[in-house]
């Protein structure tokens, strides 16, 4: 219900606990520790203390795994289910050094493997390579190392596919000399030549081909043809393929390893974390010095810790000044829409004032209302009990508290679904007429919103009075939480003045009128208390007065309740529509469960992202804006996050 | 003067304001989704694991189309087109049907791009901050808003047509 109590915690702990001691706080879960450090900024701070420096062991072993785990991924990846659960390890079991021990020993091993596939994969890289450029000469029996005599050379070349054709390029090297040229094949970028000429003449027909794009190419360490070459280097691709085969095999074999490395990461992440905090600690040759925040709540557990490990603490009430973080205390059922709030913004800790519960309460009813049907609500409801049971996610996680909100809106629609009489929209009406001959109707407990949407229209609107109403209230009760009693009045009272004649005018027109015009007056009166000059008090009077047109149009936000319930009810009902169209042949069965199935699974999805956001607007602009004040910094507290294994926690 | 009056009944009128619900929200919608689409595909070429944030943020805009469908739909069964026998309807009651398709179809047409806009915008905050989704998404939602009145509006108006 309430922003919970922080306490600051100073701490001076001797240097050669701090490991035991950082361990025991993140167990506890219930700490923030402060970068002691940055108060080494202050010169008086810097004379007594210096930086603390932690050497990191951790970093390199880490490293290690995460390269062996991605090995295994992509190597020896396991089939997992759809929903999947973090597996469970006892505290004992994960704490065990010798886990971490051979986890580091496979993945030294993977890595291993893992460097011995880099290497095949660029020494198949340079076969190809070498294949590639001997393929024009595939036709040509003459050998690569065709030694050239005493009188004549063979030689090899190239010359650009765009330059000099080749019927000229060979007449220009019969003109130079005493010299063939044949042209042994072509591609798009290059012509491929085997030139045969005269030892005397070898200068000067060079010259000339050179003169005309013509390049000599050599082939090192090819002997024979290049067909035998290209032979060659297929069977070496082979066996370089085999051989990364045999390695992943390796790997695979090693798939069981997996469990103990992801372990051993979740392990040394926890543990690189406390060093990378340590090292913005401040301390003395033989102390440290930590400072931070604690729930006022948890000080005695705290301060057990700190005594076992012989540590000077000391708690304090935080200064004016300070803005401690902000941990929200909520009840079971409220906690999962907190959520909701923390999208939008935490409160400030000196409002005092956690929103959530009213929230949560307006969030659920207009949530149901909008979605209004028995059909949607269900497969709200039992999608998110679902992922919560075979996923397990961790306690406060973004996934948890979304689905404990899935859970419960899902409960809130399927009410809603029972006022409006809305089964799937109207499926039982359409079924049974269209498919089986005779007209069933499910009676709504309230009424129909299709056939008489001017009473959910009013029925929304007075959720929205009600809300706004509430919101003022609120922002009333922080007013005078803060002493500030007459701008509670003022600001606050007789606009809630105002809008109380509203109600007051469907029971007594003249009474309701009178109680508003009391109001109107207080606006007009008070409002520019903070100008000088009648004038200026008036106008400022005026100018408020007018803002009842914004609360007019609050007031009117609310209307999206109805739409966005008819919008849920419509398409539901063309779903339907469209599912009977074919009557109650074969066909036509086939038809409605194809449409039905695909059809409602669209409008829920589409429906629930409406919703979601529509609802969520309301409570953000209509409602929070009444009385919110926003900027809070999240508590965040040393605990032990893990990624890929659960804890459980024993008994302490 | 025959085939205007044969052209112009209450019926092909109705029929009109059905396509316009439709036609102009549903391109309302489609140019913004495919604005937001477009800005989708840039962030995911940076980072390909923000597919469901991005598909997120470009279905909002997607809903002036189904609005519009909507009100095609309630004007097509309330005059009988669908789901039973064509209803006559005079010429006067026609242009009702025509007029009350006119606000989710403007609304639509133009919020859904508008929409888009906000959506493409709101892609770059995902790109840097993903954890602020919940933010993003709300500044297309408040664009939103105007479509849901017009729907809203649309809606009460075919509410009040007699036929």
């Amino acid at each position: 219900m309430t922003i919970v109590a922080m306490s600051k915690l100073r701490v001076i702990a001797p240097q050669n606990v701090r490991r035991p001691l950082l361990k025991e706080l993140a167990r506890l879960g219930c700490v923030e520790i402060g970068s002691s450090a940055d108060h080494l900024a202050d010169q008086e701070w810097a004379e007594v203390l210096e930086k603390f420096n932690e050497n990191s062991e951790t970093d390199r072993y880490l490293s290690l795994l995460t390269t062996a785990r991605e090995l295994l991924d992509k190597y020896a990846a396991v089939k997992s289910g759809f929903l999947t659960s973090r597996r469970q390890v006892t505290e004992q079991e994960f704490q065990s050094e010798k886990i971490v021990e051979e986890a580091c020993a496979a993945a030294e091993k993977l890595n291993e493997l893992g460097r011995q596939i880099t290497i095949g994969y660029s020494e198949e890289g340079r076969l190809a390579a070498k294949r590639a450029a001997l393929m024009p000469w595939q036709s040509l029996d003459v050998p690569l190392d065709h030694p050239s005599g005493k009188y004549y050379r063979v030689l090899f070349g190239v010359s650009p596919a765009a330059g000099i054709a080749p019927g000229e390029l060979a007449e220009a090297a019969a003109a130079g000399g005493t010299a063939d040229l044949r042209l042994i094949s072509s591609d798009r970028e290059q012509n491929y030549y085997l030139l045969l000429l005269h030892a005397g003449s070898f200068d000067e027909v060079m010259d000339v081909l050179k003169a005309k794009g013509f390049s000599l190419s050599s082939f090192k360490d090819s002997p024979g043809t290049a067909g035998e070459n290209i032979l060659r280097l297929d069977c070496q691709l082979r066996e370089v393929a085999a051989r990364r085969g045999e390695l992943i095999g390796k790997i695979k074999a090693l798939a069981d390893q997996k469990a103990p490395i992801e372990q051993a990461i979740d392990k040394l992440t926890i543990e690189n974390r406390r060093e990378q905090l340590l090292n913005t600690l401040a301390g003395t040759k033989k102390t440290l010095f930590i400072e931070g925040w604690v729930p006022k709540a948890s000080e005695a557990e705290v301060a057990k810790i700190l005594e076992n490990q012989a540590c000077a603490y000391q708690f304090d009430a935080p200064d004016e000044d300070e803005e401690p973080p902000v941990l929200l205390q909520n009840s079971k059922l409220v906690a999962p829409f907190s959520m909701v709030t923390e999208l939008y913004a935490l409160p400030t800790y000196s409002s005092g004032l956690d929103a959530n519960p009213f929230m949560a309460f307006f969030f659920l009813i207009f949530f149901g209302l909008m979605m209004g049907d028995v059909g949607y609500g269900i497969i709200i409801t039992l999608v998110s009990w679902l992922i919560l049971k075979k996923t397990r996610p961790a306690e406060g996680s973004i996934m948890k508290r979304l689905m404990q909100l899935g859970f419960l809106c899902g409960l809130s629609t399927i009410v809603w679904g029972a006022f409006f009489g809305g089964f799937f929209g109207d499926a039982v009406k359409a079924f049974s007429t269209h498919m089986l001959g005779r007209e069933i109707l499910i009676k709504p407990i309230l009424f129909d919103p299709m056939a008489d949407p001017m009473t959910l229209f009013i029925l929304s609107l007075v959720f929205g009075f009600i809300q706004i109403f509430l919101g003022m209230c609120l922002n009333a009760y922080k007013l005078i939480k803060h002493g500030q009693i007459l701008d509670a009045v003022f600001d606050v009272g007789f606009w809630l003045l105002i809008l109380a004649g509203v109600p007051v005018c469907l029971l007594n027109v003249n009474a309701g009128l009178i109680v508003m015009a009391a109001g109107a007056l207080g606006v007009l009166c008070t409002a520019g208390r903070s100008k000088s000059g009648f004038l200026s008090k008036l106008a400022g009077g005026l100018g408020s007065l007018y803002g009842i047109t914004g609360y007019l149009s609050d007031i009117l936000s609310y209307s999206r309740l109805l739409a966005l319930s008819l919008a849920t009810a419509v398409i539901a009902q063309v779903m339907n529509t469209m599912g009977t169209l074919g009557g109650p042949t074969v066909l036509g069965w086939v038809l409605f469960i194809l449409v039905f199935i695909v059809g409602h699974v669209f409008n829920v999805a589409i429906n629930i992202l409406g919703t979601y956001v529509h609802t969520s607007r309301l409570q953000y602009i209509e409602f929070f804006g009444k009385f919110y004040e926003p900027g809070g910094r999240a508590f965040s507290p040393l605990f032990n996050k893990t990624k890929y294994v659960e804890i459980i926690k024993e008994g302490k | 003067m025959e085939w205007i009056l044969a052209l112009f009944n209450g019926r092909s009128l109705a029929i009109l304001g059905a396509a316009l619900a439709m036609g102009l929200a549903g391109t309302g919608s489609a140019k913004g989704v495919g604005i937001a689409g477009e800005a989708a595909s840039g962030v995911l070429t940076e980072d390909p694991s923000k597919f469901g944030q991005t598909l997120l943020l470009q279905a909002l805009p997607g809903t002036q189309g189904i609005y519009g469908m909507i009100i095609s739909f309630l004007i097509l069964l309330k005059t009988g087109l669908i789901g039973g026998t064509p209803i006559e309807l005079t010429t006067a009651q026609g242009f009702q049907f025509l007029f009350a398709a006119l606000p989710i179809g403007i609304a639509g047409l133009t919020s859904g791009i508008a929409q888009g806009r906000a959506s493409a915008a709101c892609m770059g905050l995902i790109a840097k901050r993903p954890e602020e989704l919940g933010k993003a998404m709300m500044y297309p939602a408040l664009v939103e808003t105007y479509a849901v009145l017009a729907l809203l509006i649309s809606f009460l108006m075919w509410l009040g047509i007699p036929v």
